[in-house]
């Protein structure tokens, strides 16, 4: 076989690997896989303990979270910067065809290549700035108040949760497609539509 | 210093986020019309190799490298904070992605998620703020 790891696109399987991996490694480390608890530490930090008791915790035991963190955004950084090629997608053809309608690619074509986020969207220069970025910062907002609420994200819940059987992050995936889908299908096509 | 170890950790969770597509905001799309399975097969795999390993420790009693037993905590169980949670997670997710894909995001030069990542700081402090309020 002839794979290489740094410049090949990598199948699902691996990157699953990976990531299952990465979750007992940090088991190993002595620690719990989970990032959204690093927003609440940042919040720590600033100063939210002091009007709300939600955030007076020993946020110190959290310290390595924001080491772990910090590597990832120094990693993908590194990645960019020596593996340019690593920046682009596939997407499916049904898909595309759902993000011309909306405007945020110029075609469809089963076999090109897209980088990790439309520019439409996520660019300062895109006509649809600002109110792109409204719309954006107003999903950060549910997702950062979401998780919390949940006790989890990605990481912790669909990864170390369902690793370790947890019913509670079945019942928040579940919950989380059901949100997700309504999301996607037709709440972000009427903000976009509508701002 | 003790905390080199998590930095490299870290350095190797971003260049797998990066090379496994997984902070792709196409692809969180398409996963979400049900139409590819690229992220599914990933939280798959992920998880069959996450609950074989920490079977395998518990079943073995393996210990941290400090020699301390690994206990993991179990999450408390309820219905309401997880359904409601869960939801408005992913309608937001669904937008803007989650803490991993903002933290490498901005590794990529995404910039827009230093914006993102604050908002959600501020959905984070949100939830403190009225936690003794929501159903849990």
């Amino acid at each position: 076989m002839d794979f290489n790891i740094l410049t090949d696109h990598w199948h699902w399987s691996f990157t699953g690997i990976m990531v299952g991996a990465m979750m007992l490694l940090l088991t190993l480390f002595g620690k719990f896989f989970g990032l959204s608890s690093t927003y609440r530490v940042l919040c720590a930090i600033g100063g939210a303990g002091k009007k709300v008791a939600f955030f007076r915790f020993d946020w110190k035991d959290q310290l390595w979270n924001l080491f772990f963190v910090g590597g990832i955004i120094l990693g993908a950084f590194l990645t960019r910067h020596f593996i340019p090629e690593s920046q682009e997608t596939t997407l499916s053809e049904h898909t595309q065809a759902f993000m011309f309608r909306l405007g945020m690619i110029e075609k469809v074509d089963a076999d090109q290549l897209l980088p990790f986020a439309p520019d439409k969207l996520f660019n300062t220069t895109s006509p649809l700035f600002p109110s792109a970025a409204l719309i954006l910062c107003f999903g950060g907002f549910l997702s950062g108040f979401g998780s919390r609420y949940a006790g989890g994200c990605t990481s912790g819940h669909f990864v170390s949760g369902l690793s370790n059987l947890q019913i509670p992050s079945l019942i928040t995936l579940i919950f989380f497609l059901i949100g997700g889908i309504l999301s996607t299908s037709f709440f972000l096509p009427f903000l976009l539509n509508n701002l | 210093m003790k905390f080199i170890k998590f930095i490299l950790a870290g350095v190797m969770f971003g260049f797998i986020l990066t090379k496994g597509e997984l902070i792709s905001w196409y692809r969180w799309q398409e996963m979400l019309h049900l139409d590819g399975f690229h992220i599914y097969g990933i939280i798959i795999t992920a998880v069959a190799v996450g609950a074989t390993g920490l079977a395998l420790i518990k079943k073995f009693h393996i210990q941290d490298i400090s020699g301390r037993p690994i206990v993991i905590p179990d999450k408390k169980v309820s219905f309401y904070r997880y359904a409601i949670g869960g939801f408005i997670f992913g309608v937001g997710w669904a937008i803007a992605g989650c803490p991993a894909v903002h933290y490498a995001m901005i590794g990529l030069g995404y910039m827009m998620f230093a914006g993102i990542l604050f908002s959600a700081l501020l959905g984070t402090f949100a939830y403190g703020l009225l936690q003794k309020w929501l159903p849990h």
